[in-house]
């Protein structure tokens, strides 16, 4: 699973009061093999593992088409995320995939896959680690003046492929929900100064938009189009350039809490979102999003 | 902060060679179970904690596609995967949920279905075990041919496993016939147990050390009637926080629980001396036993503990760590079993389930520890139901090569008293 | 806050990692579809509880988690609900349900595949299969489609090969 969900489990282990300070760590050599073929081995080996031509590319590019088709989402619109997210992560010093000046054209014009499904619209095989320490409130402002706290926390996981409303994160929908009720958040576009996301995909985070309730179901084509989630704009989603500019998997979910955690104690460095103190951080896990988890997080300021 | 936890369902399939389910089937099985022993609906598991083999049986992240099969879907799902001790922290992490404070009931689930794969005995997945397993071999001076033959006759794990025998009887003086005796008793334990795979009624040591094939040697010390197999199955528990567990009979409340790893007890980077060179030492198991004793309130594991389901693949492990649970004193294991105080009806049973020896599908073996000594508090162990009141009870489980160790400390009293 | 650091790349070592060979076992009802697919023809299984209707069978309904054990038939045409379009394959490079589809004639080499999700009519799940006799740009979500069945079903699941459009009336005007 990814690294975000062990985060959770360190947080059982705290909340138990059986453990103060927990120690995370995530880490992919994406290089050293190919994911998406080791993907395949994720799916039901009785059936769609059978007819041999699914994988997790595939399976998302069909995912983008269903929604494309029901919302009326263009092609320009997925590529837009590409180019909000590559070009925040031109100046991320951590990101994997950094391209300056990143335009339409050059997302557009990028190797085809899975159709839509292209090379600058789907997220790079990158090698990386990531590793968070928690602990408990006592022992948190005994090691620091800077704690950022987790308010809120939702997981959820989706039905498998076959049986699931592809046109919509339902899991995502669910587990944000649940985060936003246990930290007290009534309008969460209104309230979180910044979110940070897993998008493996460029349509993914129109879906996550949906999910979050950053707008309505089937508008996320149309925030993005407002550039409301743009670094300087209401509210910034992926200023750290998401996982399309740095992917490894295990890992790509805890540099989202990681990133998050920067935003708010202001080091996010030439990325930082001004005076944020209240962030969303998403991880992913299992084709098109199947299970996902959610956490608020604030700082002390 | 800490919130009282019982486990309140137990669920398993019949462990063995199951070539009539498949593994979304089997894994369903034992939930369903697991649901209707706690009288329980669906609706009313908050949230699921799975686990398997990472690999095993050809399937990567079962819980993915057969979630459906066992109510995941809208639930919160962790997938753990720690090695030989996968249902031990498949289960602690349940427990962790419920005393977190965060859910109320939550299904814990191990599984494994081993003989999907077409290598004969172990899976694949064995085979970066017997790599681990070799290294650790080659820094004690074994030669690469002899660690083959044994990894390759009977599965990896059987490599490191015959040099911790052979280290334990030289530190504490027992011989192969105890070695013998342990695992009469777990085949006959078995045979009362109605979810085990090899069961061999009121079998005796003799049986095993002179039997054509079972009392060959396949690595000195172990025979082949030493090993354990490689069973398909599933086990689930549900634990559930006080206010559902007061509705069942007599649960069995959570009193403490310890996970400890002895990464020096693994291969080392490049043998460059750091290792443990004695793997029948497990201090991390002692580690683990100390902390969780410490949370259930247990002062005296030698009286007060009575009955323990040890994780023990091969007969000496259930001697070792015995020991490594303060159960009897350093070396003096092999004494107890001797004068019968470890049998189902001595003093103080251990694995009357008849424990891995007799039953191991790797992710479920571990999380069956924990079952097991569940249904012994809560009286509902059936045929292998030990004749004692049973108070206090220690589940264990071991992973990796001899590293991951995990304890758990079940009782018929909550932890926390109000 | 990482340095740009110039990093020297180090060796590389090769490997292969041989998954094994498996033998997955398969649930009873696996049986009954092939055998239906033997005889042309599809099955789902009805949950009583909410009404879903599972192609290929299931014992359990994921939405209710109850046991089903209705079967109903399910008809051989029905919709398309999501596609995307391969790159291009050339022989040798995949094979779908065991068979190469240049060698079988299905794709010219260098051509695309289209995957698609199929709702046949009176099921809810999404089927996983190609689509056979169609041009990539004729591909649309809302497409009616037809199975494909093997001249000759030998109770297997490439019994099914896939999907072919079925042809719309087209009024004249």
């Amino acid at each position: 699973m990814d690294g975000a969900f062990a985060v959770f489990y360190g947080i059982l282990k705290i909340l138990s009061g059986t453990h103060d300070i927990a120690l995370i760590v995530a880490n992919t050599q994406g290089s050293t093999f190919n994911p998406h073929q080791v993907s395949v081995y994720t799916l039901d080996p009785l059936f769609d593992r059978q007819v041999g031509v699914i994988n997790d590319v595939a399976a998302a590019a069909i995912q983008a088409k269903m929604y494309m088709n029901k919302y009326d989402v263009s092609e320009e619109e997925l590529a837009a995320v590409s180019v909000k997210n590559l070009s925040n992560a031109a100046k991320n010093p951590y990101a994997h995939r950094r391209i300056p000046g990143i335009t339409l054209e050059e997302v557009l014009e990028s190797k085809l896959y899975y159709d839509p499904v292209r090379e600058l619209t789907m997220s790079p095989i990158s090698d990386g680690a990531c590793a968070v320490v928690l602990a408990s409130e006592k022992k948190a402002w005994e090691l620091t003046d800077n704690p950022v706290w987790i308010e809120g926390i939702g997981s959820s996981q989706d039905s498998y492929l076959r049986d699931r409303n592809l046109t919509k994160l339902e899991g995502l929908e669910a587990a944000a929900k649940r985060a936003y009720r246990m930290a007290g958040i009534r309008e969460p576009f209104a309230e979180l100064d910044v979110a940070e996301v897993s998008e493996r995909y460029a349509h993914e985070e129109l879906m996550i938009y949906e999910a979050l309730g950053f707008c309505e179901e089937g508008r996320g084509g149309a925030l993005m189009d407002s550039c409301a989630t743009y670094l300087d704009d209401q509210l910034p989603v992926n200023p750290s350039g998401g996982a399309l500019s740095a992917d490894p998997i295990t890992a790509t979910g805890l540099i989202r809490i990681v990133e998050a955690v920067m935003q708010v104690r202001g080091e996010a460095n030439r990325n930082q979102v001004s005076g944020a103190q209240l962030a969303l951080a998403h991880g992913q896990t299992g084709i098109c999003a199947q299970s996902n988890i959610v956490y608020i997080l604030r700082g002390e300021a | 902060m800490w919130r009282n936890v019982a486990v309140i369902g137990v669920g398993q399939t019949k462990h063995g060679r199951r070539r009539d389910v498949n593994v979304a089937e089997m894994i369903s099985e034992a939930a369903w179970r697991a649901i209707e022993d706690a009288e329980l609906a669906p609706e009313d598991i908050d949230a699921i904690a799975i686990g398997n083999m990472q690999g095993f049986g050809g399937v990567c992240q079962a819980e993915l596609w057969s979630g459906d099969m066992f109510g995941a879907p809208g639930k919160p799902l962790l997938r753990i995967a720690t090695g030989g001790t996968t249902g031990g922290s498949v289960a602690q992490c349940a427990i962790y949920q419920v005393a977190s404070g965060l859910f109320d009931v939550v299904l814990a689930i191990g599984f494994e279905k081993h003989s999907d794969s077409k290598e004969p005995g172990a899976t694949m997945g064995l085979a970066h075990v017997g790599l681990a397993n070799l290294f650790h071999l080659l820094e004690c001076g074994v030669d690469m041919r002899t660690s083959f033959a044994w990894g390759g006759g009977v599965g990896a794990a059987a490599g490191v496993s015959a040099y911790q025998a052979a280290n334990y009887m030289h530190r504490s003086g027992c011989g192969v016939e105890h070695l013998d005796m342990v695992a009469a008793k777990s085949r006959s334990n078995a045979a009362k147990n109605e979810y085990a795979h090899l069961q061999w009624p009121n079998c005796t040591p003799d049986d095993i050390a002179n039997h054509p094939r079972y009392g060959k040697f396949a690595a000195y010390p172990l025979r082949f009637g030493h090993i354990c197999p490689a069973s398909d199955g599933a086990s689930a528990i549900i634990v559930a926080s006080e206010e559902f567990a007061r509705s069942a009979e007599r649960p069995a409340w959570v009193r403490g629980l310890a996970a400890c790893a002895d990464e020096e007890n693994q291969m080392a980077e490049n043998a460059q001396g750091v290792a443990v060179v004695d793997s029948s030492e497990q201090i991390q198991c002692k580690v683990a036993a100390l902390k969780a004793y410490r949370m259930a309130g247990i002062k005296n594991p030698k009286k007060e503990i009575d009955v323990a389901e040890i994780y023990q693949p091969f007969p000496h492990q259930e001697l070792i760590y015995s020991e490594r649970l303060l159960l009897f004193d350093d070396g003096k294991a092999w004494i107890a079993l001797e004068e019968g105080e470890t049998q189902i009806d001595g003093r103080l049973p251990i694995d009357p389930s008849g424990g891995v020896l007799s039953t191991n599908a790797i992710g479920s073996s571990a999380m069956q520890r924990v079952a097991e000594c569940a249904l012994q508090i809560m009286g509902k162990a059936g045929e292998h139901q030990v004749p004692k009141d049973v108070k206090n009870a220690v589940a264990h489980g071991w992973g990796g090569s001899t590293n991951f160790t995990v304890v758990t400390v079940l009782g018929d009293t909550p932890r926390l008293r109000r | 806050m990482a340095k740009e650091e110039k990093r020297k790349e180090t060796l590389t070592v090769e490997g292969d990692w041989p998954i094994g060979s498996y033998v997955y076992k398969a649930p009873p009802l696996y049986k009954e579809l092939l055998a239906c697919y033997k005889e042309k023809k599809l099955i789902g299984s009805l949950c009583t509880g909410c009404g879903m209707v599972y192609v290929p069978l299931r014992n359990i309904c994921g939405r209710c988690w109850r046991k089903i054990d209705t079967r109903v038939g399910v008809s051989d045409i029905g919709t398309v609900t999501g596609f995307t379009i391969s790159p291009e394959i050339r022989k040798g490079e995949v094979k779908v349900m065991g068979i190469d589809p240049v060698e079988a004639g299905w794709l010219e080499e260098g051509e695309r595949l289209i995957m698609v999700y199929v709702k046949f009519d009176g099921a809810n799940s999404n089927y996983t299969t190609i689509l056979m006799n169609a041009k990539p740009e004729e591909v649309h979500i809302g497409m009616r489609v037809r199975a494909v069945w093997k001249d000759e079903p030998e109770g297997k699941l490439s019994d099914l090969q896939g999907v072919e459009p079925v042809k719309q009336l087209q009024h004249t005007t």
